[in-house]
């Protein structure tokens, strides 16, 4: 795929369910700073892009598994991509469990979640299973068909926004602000599907420009979204709400068209890229480790990497369970996506040291 | 071959799942309801072994054309607001539309005790605007809906727009479920709410009640409600009469059409906190009985807009009085200004007793800059 691609898909893997709820956790502790600490906890996912680039770069004729395999051996190194898999399958059953349920609460609450749940898998593994290119295109797509909706926050903002929700800046204290912007920095997780996405890019040398540019066209947005939602609702009333930016929607009768909240929930119900993307990626790995013919087996281990995550979604009870488990699930999300490049940096290291001693 | 299977089974799934199989309804089984009104039970009673606490009233208009009544008014009454709607399933034999509400009235006795209760209710129910009206009203609210105004099609589309346009055509607040939510959370803030009356057969405004957080504790009439209004600087266009007197004998009698706007700024020495509140009036002179041609008398015009300025600062000055005084809350949302500035300190004591210690200024500046088709 081009550089441009990946942006794309950086993009919509980074914005899907989260953008709904990000003004919550942002203002929990810095209050009126919430954007502050939004703006801040978007360095996590460039740090994790820089730290795959100069590793990719070290490598640029291998894939991951290749990679993976030379550094650590042939089991470690297999045992690190199905680590990675596992992570990612995680990651998409978190995605469809928390789209089903706020889909039920908003436009379908007879539907049983299952059904829903099982919707949104079997669009995602159709998705996915058309390659990385189709998949990255369809990001791109859906990043146009996105954009105006980004414009709905003008009428909010002129009518019932307080600026003075917003001051004084910088007040709720270093420390508040920073213990938001590690929670926030947790909804910028996933970026770690870059170990994976970026050997597949043919112009590996726009990498970075491209992620950059699209970590900056998620962040900005989520800072505003989260601004405009402290100034609507002021940063005690928004820890109630489990989407803040439907209930911002929800609170003003637009002219015309009115319940703006459903019409943009009609729209947001093919968000969920990130569950096609983290799909793709942990397929083509699997079919790679395993050595498997794409063509031929590379739906087959997506239909099973699909099913996992399926009924690893069924988990949670309700949605109290699916935001618990949400949370900690989201503190993988660092873990891994700084773990794994600083990992195989280090072996990277030993491994030139170990060379050049011979 | 496999793939296009697989095509298919997804298609089929998601029009099957996707189409709402589950919460597809007929839209001709559902009862549009546009207004609904509560408080508290009066009677008593045990429901389920619980004691009744709500009464929930709904007006739908009747969309069947061949029927005699054109609005059906039903009453429930509940252990809960939302547990009142089991009643339902009795005597209704639709099923209700919740999202088409435009109006909730909640009688005086359930503004006494607190709206937070059954705000719950409504602010949990993704199907309800939270940009439905607002209003209290004397005595029980259900009571009202059996009003039925003669030249209107329902009492609900009457409400409606009487709340909904009172602001282009006085200085009266239009407060929303999502206003008095977040004035009632939101610490240095208390919201208002507009109180409906009955007055010989028809339903009209009366006046603004003061709330403490959610419990409603006083009201001002439709003569506090202007200065309120004006102070709480809600964004309006209305009529304001003047009367000018010189040496005791009156020498005009007029009315501008304004808007209103307001600027705040707080300064503090140390405990003491004072605020000058600038309120600015902009529009035209519609109407004064002195015959005097303004070009040829230029001071004339400084004169209307020196009187409404006073008018209106002496009401201002008279309610933030009766406010530090009586009220004790902060209703004309300025306590928002000193947060702005020292949050962390005023946060937690806003709510308690700053009102009445601060020093409160008000100046009036009124524009005149059209004089309608005379001059």
């Amino acid at each position: 795929m081009t550089s441009k691609q990946i942006g794309f898909m950086i993009l919509g893997t980074l914005v899907g369910i989260n953008f709904l709820t990000i003004p919550r956790t942002a203002s929990e502790w810095a209050q009126q700073d919430a954007w502050i600490a939004v703006l801040i906890g978007a360095l996590l996912p460039l740090v994790v892009l820089v730290l795959i680039e100069r590793l990719g770069r070290q490598f640029p004729e291998m894939d991951f598994i290749q990679m993976s395999q030379f550094l650590f051996g042939k089991i470690a190194g297999s045992v690190l991509v199905i680590l990675l898999c596992f992570h990612m399958i995680i990651g998409v059953a978190r995605e469809i469990a928390r789209f089903a349920y706020v889909e039920s609460t908003f436009l379908l609450p007879a539907t049983p979640i299952w059904a829903i749940s099982l919707l949104i898998l079997l669009v995602s593994l159709y998705v996915a299973g058309q390659g990385a290119q189709v998949v990255a295109r369809i990001n791109e797509l859906l990043f146009y068909l996105y954009l105006p909706a980004f414009f709905l926050i003008v009428y909010p903002l002129m009518t019932v926004a307080d600026y003075t929700y917003l001051l004084p800046v910088g007040g709720s204290g270093i420390g508040s602000i920073a213990r938001s912007a590690f929670d926030v920095s947790l909804y910028f997780g996933r970026m770690e599907f870059l170990m994976v996405a970026y050997f597949m890019v043919t112009r590996k040398d726009e990498v970075l420009k491209a992620g950059a540019v699209a970590l900056v066209a998620v962040a900005v947005p989520y800072m505003l979204f989260t601004a405009v939602c402290v100034m609507v609702f002021g940063a005690e009333d928004l820890q109630d709400q489990i989407t803040p930016i439907l209930a911002m929607f929800k609170s003003v009768a637009y002219p015309i068209l009115e319940r703006m909240d459903l019409l943009f929930m009609v729209a947001w119900s093919v968000a969920f890229r990130p569950a096609f993307n983290l799909l793709c990626m942990s397929g083509y790995s699997l079919t790679r480790l395993l050595n498997l013919q794409k063509r031929k087996h590379y739906l087959m281990i997506l239909t099973v990497s699909g099913t996992a995550a399926y009924l690893l979604s069924s988990i949670p009870r309700n949605i109290v369970d699916v935001i618990i488990y949400s949370n900690w699930q989201g503190f993988t999300h660092p873990i891994v996506g700084l773990g794994y490049p600083l990992l195989y940096h280090l072996a990277a290291r030993i491994r030139g040291g170990q060379k050049q001693n011979v | 071959m496999f793939k296009k299977i697989s095509l298919i089974l997804i298609i089929l799934t998601a029009i099957t799942t996707g189409s709402g199989c589950w919460d597809a309804q007929d839209i001709a089984e559902r009862s549009v309801v546009v207004l609904g009104a509560v408080d508290l039970n009066q009677e008593g009673g045990i429901q389920f072994g619980k004691p009744v606490q709500y009464d929930a009233t709904i007006l739908m208009p009747n969309l069947y054309t061949d029927t005699a009544e054109k609005v059906r008014i039903a009453r429930v009454s509940g252990v809960s607001l939302s547990g009142s709607r089991d009643q339902r399933a009795y005597i209704n034999p639709q099923t209700i539309l919740t999202s088409m509400i435009r109006v909730y009235l909640f009688g005086e006795s359930m503004s006494i005790s607190g709206l937070a209760p059954v705000l719950d209710s409504l602010l949990r129910n993704p199907l309800l605007s939270n940009s439905v009206y607002m209003a209290t009203t004397e005595g029980q609210a259900g009571d009202m809906i059996t009003v039925q105004p003669p030249d209107f099609p329902d009492l609900g589309i009457y409400i409606i727009d009487l709340l909904r346009k009172v602001n282009d055509k006085s200085f009266f607040p239009v407060i929303t479920l999502h206003d008095f939510r977040v004035q009632s959370a939101s610490p240095g803030k208390n919201p208002v709410l507009p109180i409906l009356r009955v007055d010989a057969g028809e339903v009209k405004i009366s006046g603004l009640g003061i709330f403490r957080k959610d419990k409603l504790i006083d009201r001002v009439g439709l003569d506090g409600a202007r200065p309120l209004t004006l102070l709480r600087g809600v964004k309006c266009k209305g009529y304001i009469p003047f009367v000018i007197t010189r040496e005791g004998e009156e020498v005009d009698r007029g009315t501008v059409f304004v808007g209103n706007g307001r600027k705040v700024r707080v300064e503090r020495q140390g405990d003491q906190y004072t605020f000058n509140i600038t309120i600015t009036l902009k529009g035209q002179l519609i109407e004064h009985e002195n015959p005097v041609i303004l070009t040829r008398n230029r001071e004339f015009l400084s004169m209307i807009e020196a009187q409404v300025a006073a008018d209106i600062e002496s009401e201002c000055q008279t309610l933030i009085d009766t406010m530090q005084e009586e009220f004790k809350v902060d209703c004309i949302d300025i306590s928002k200004y000193a947060l702005a500035k020292w949050r962390s300190e005023l946060e937690d004591t806003v709510d308690e007793g700053f009102i009445e210690r601060a020093n409160i200024n008000v100046d009036v500046k009124v524009h005149i800059g059209n004089t309608g088709d005379l001059i």
